[in-house]
């Protein structure tokens, strides 16, 4: 779960309610505070324009449709007692918005989605399985894997020479483990598919974006003591 | 006033006895079909003449393995939904099926075959996914090849294995996190492209092909599985 966001929507809906209550304690004449509630959630309802922003969408509010709905159901009745928090629900739209994007720069404050340690964070419950004939079967995860990972260097990731050589579904392959069972750093949201390369010193983390690759000088892997 | 109320309460119990009635018509199913009534049932393009066997997978899903005249040997799988039994896949010659009891856990899915004895010692079970590979500017994304498999002495004609072991778990790690996508309507989902494949083979470890005329109808959480072709494998061990 990435709680960045969590926090942040959280504090969103506390700013709205805060906003809520200070009208509410102006009025002379105050609306049952179900009603308000409806009035806000209609209020936010909008006619909006979205845009790709760094893998996320942003939502820009333009027209205040939900506004026009209550002032039309409204405003033979008692639309002046209503008329602030549905415009309140319309400015949500924004409150939303750069709470957002608030949360999105916070967010790679604290966690980095290129960072190695922070995909693999706990090791506890994770084993290593290999995934194709070219795997070893008695291979498991050395005792200071996490140690070792936080040593490991970004490395462009080439396929040239595995592409252009001969038939493509028919080769030893290049990375016959699969990482099962461990887990990001708490909070971060992160997931990812891990894959382990045949000589043990190389990582490919795939996110639902790219494949990050590692490289260590030593094996991450050890051979036997496979507890089967 | 005191009518309308009387009307509700009416309603309302109704509704609570209709969908207690629909429950238990659900949950607890009626004894299966006997022999006569399957081999009834299955028997449309070819004279069923044997049922080998009636198991029970789950309490609403049974696995029925049975032989034709022709010697045909084939399966069905029937289950228990709105009060009766229904037939939801039947396969003949040459196929595999994988049952998908509860669709979100994968450890309740069930391989189910029915094969010849004689000449088939070994079945196998493979699960593979194909090498990808994007290059777009500065991102790359590469997708290794997935192909693991797992063997079975063939004693019995048919059987039943749950998808188990490091399959599983490799199966779980895959669908727990969301894969890349060029589009996400190009890929709608990812874990369409794993797939599941068979192979049978003689006590010399030689392929075995059934020639005979193989086919199968239904479908849904059922999914049948082909007879991987040797050569789309990567090393046989």
């Amino acid at each position: 779960m990435n709680m960045i966001d969590v926090l942040f929507t959280l504090l969103t809906w506390g700013i709205i309610g805060f906003l809520a209550y200070r009208i509410y304690q102006k009025q002379e004449e105050r609306p049952r505070i179900w009603k308000i509630m409806i009035v806000i959630i209609v209020g936010i309802f909008s006619f909006s324009l979205t845009f790709p922003f760094f893998y996320a969408t942003i939502r820009i509010a333009l027209l205040p449709l939900g506004v026009w709905i209550l002032y039309a159901f409204l405003k033979n009745k008692n639309w002046n007692q209503y008329r602030k928090y549905a415009w309140l629900g319309f400015l949500a739209n924004y409150i939303f918005l750069s709470s957002a994007l608030l949360s999105l720069f916070i967010y790679h404050l604290v966690y980095d989605e290129a960072s190695i340690n922070h995909h693999i964070s706990d090791i506890t419950e994770a084993k290593v399985i290999p995934i194709h004939p070219t795997g070893k079967k008695s291979v498991t995860l050395r005792d200071d894997f996490i140690n070792q990972i936080s040593s490991m260097e970004r490395q462009v990731f080439s396929l040239e020479e595995m592409l252009w050589g001969g038939d493509y579904q028919k080769q030893d392959e290049r990375f016959p483990y699969l990482l099962v069972g461990s887990k990001p750093r708490w909070g971060s949201g992160l997931s990812a598919v891990i894959y382990i390369e045949q000589d043990g010193k190389g990582i490919i983390i795939n996110t639902d974006k790219e494949s990050l690759y590692f490289r260590s000088d030593q094996s991450l892997l050890k051979e036997g003591e496979s507890h089967e | 006033m005191n009518k309308k109320k009387w009307m509700a309460l009416g309603i309302f119990f109704a509704i609570i006895i209709g969908s207690m009635i629909y429950f238990f018509r659900n949950e607890f199913p009626s004894d299966f079909l006997d022999d006569e009534a399957l081999i009834k049932k299955l028997s449309d393009d070819m004279q069923v003449e044997v049922i080998q066997d009636k198991i029970f997978i789950d309490k609403k899903y049974v696995f029925v393995p049975f032989i034709s005249k022709g010697e045909d040997y084939g399966y069905s799988i029937w289950k228990w939904e709105n009060g009766k039994w229904h037939l939801i896949q039947k396969a003949v010659n040459g196929y595999m099926s994988l049952i998908k009891i509860n669709e979100h856990d994968p450890a309740s899915y069930r391989f189910v075959w029915n094969f010849p004895t004689e000449n088939i010692s070994t079945i196998k079970i493979f699960m593979v996914k194909d090498r990808n590979f994007h290059g777009m500017q500065e991102r790359h994304y590469y997708q290794p090849r997935i192909q693991m498999g797992k063997s079975f002495e063939h004693h019995t004609a048919y059987g039943v294995q749950p998808f188990s072991g490091e399959m599983l778990e490799v199966y779980e790690e895959m669908i727990g996190n969301p894969s890349f996508s060029l589009e996400s309507f190009l890929y709608p989902n990812p874990i369409n492209d794993i797939y599941f494949a068979w192979n049978i083979y003689d006590e010399n470890g030689e392929v075995v092909f059934l020639y005979k005329n193989a086919y199968a109808s239904g479908g849904g959480e059922s999914i049948t599985m082909y007879q991987l072709e040797e050569e789309d494998l990567e090393f046989l061990e």
